[in-house]
């Protein structure tokens, strides 16, 4: 393999990890480990999560390569693929074809199908308003807002509207449906504990553990955005909320 | 008891939709959604037994975090897979978005009174995941 496939292929897989949501660090020792494998010790990695870039050196010869990470999902099966992928190139031999064919096919593994995406959203919903201490009745309440809530992000996933507007419209619709419902029947509803059941669908819990163990694998950089990131989509699930209740209190 | 029950199962079917959500496949699925089940019921038995807030979210950190990484071990695959599933019951979103929102709404005492209590609770995560990675078998190599 010429060096250019070698950065190639390391950067492909780097490039994937990140994108679906694997740690930065990891992405970073897949890309080093797998340039070792074949021989090239001075490998340079610098990884944020929107954007990856290597240089590999050998014989005073160098050469780089950027990737940008746009836009991000989090889909672990892939990052296991890739995972093993990184691992058999780095304990076998594999040609550059053969390694390009495995990227292929895990980019093109499929995820699980849309009805099932439907229940878990309106599962997890229900299941944190039940956790939360709300009643049988907001449970059933809180599973058809998780309905909803994925029909939304749908919406605006296929239409590429803005990410921030989705979930402050979804915040707002949930918590909307919720002040409603208990205005409606106050002894029978508590719409705090559905709010905070289907925001569960939306705020950015994941973010902040992520930024802390970036910070504690050093990566700073890394750990401010993500902290950033946490910070505005909690904001925009507050706005969603806040517009509702100060329409009504 | 009944109480217990209803808190295993729903934090078990609440870490499921997240793995199906993040595209986990298989045992798997079964696997990460048990770490967060394993994980909110020992938040809550220590609850009822009067623990300090911040000291359970530390003890179920260490709790979940060694589950993903023995786990991780036995099945062949990244530490987060699990990782992350299983912390989805203990994850401070909600109180990130108390905060947020009192922040809106100028409620300047709740507004520090949640901002406190969510940094505490990141740091009881951190802490917790550090004394589970000192024990890790799994040491990080930057040097093949």
């Amino acid at each position: 393999m010429t060096d250019k496939e070698i950065l190639t292929a390391a950067t492909d897989i780097g490039y994937l990890l990140l994108k679906h949501g694997a740690e930065v660090y990891r992405a970073e020792q897949s890309v080093i480990y797998i340039c070792n494998s074949f021989g090239i010790t001075d490998v340079d990695v610098f990884a944020i999560p929107s954007s990856l870039i290597t240089t590999i050196s050998r014989d005073g010869e160098f050469i780089t390569k950027t990737k940008r990470i746009l836009n991000p999902s989090v889909d672990l099966d892939k990052v296991r693929l890739l995972n093993n992928l990184s691992r058999d190139i780095c304990n076998f031999d594999i040609e550059f074809c053969d390694i390009e064919k495995r990227i292929e096919e895990i980019k093109a593994t499929k995820s699980h199908s849309n009805a099932l995406l439907f229940l878990a959203f309106a599962m997890t919903s229900a299941s944190f308003t039940l956790i939360f201490g709300g009643g049988m009745l907001d449970g059933v309440i809180s599973f058809g807002l998780g309905v909803v809530l994925r029909f939304i992000s749908q919406i605006f996933d296929t239409r590429h509207i803005n990410m921030f507007l989705k979930i402050t419209i979804s915040a707002a619709f949930a918590s909307l449906v919720a002040v409603l419902l208990e205005h409606a029947f106050p002894s029978a509803v508590q719409s705090t504990k559905i709010i905070a059941g289907s925001l569960m669908l939306l705020v950015p819990g994941l973010a902040l553990v992520n930024c802390m163990r970036d910070f504690m694998a050093r990566d700073y950089m890394s750990g401010m955005l993500k902290l950033s990131e946490a910070m505005m989509v909690a904001l925009a699930t507050a706005l969603g909320v806040a517009v509702v209740l100060l329409c009504f209190y | 008891m009944q109480d217990i029950i209803l808190n295993i199962v729903c934090s078990f079917c609440g870490s499921l939709g997240f793995a199906i959500f993040f595209n986990i496949k298989g045992k798997d699925l079964f696997y990460s959604a048990l770490g967060g089940a394993i994980g909110w019921t020992i938040f809550h038995l220590l609850a009822s037994a009067g623990v300090d807030e911040v000291l359970r979210y530390f003890i179920a950190s260490v709790a979940i975090s060694g589950y993903s990484k023995i786990l991780a071990r036995i099945r062949k695959m990244p530490t987060t897979v699990f990782l992350v599933i299983s912390f989805i019951p203990l994850v401070p979103g909600y109180s990130i978005y108390l905060t947020m929102n009192s922040l809106l709404l100028y409620n300047i005492e709740a507004f520090a009174t949640y901002a406190v209590f969510t940094f505490k609770v990141v740091i009881a995560i951190a802490a917790g995941f550090l004394v589970s990675s000192a024990f890790s078998v799994n040491k990080i190599q930057i040097d093949k």
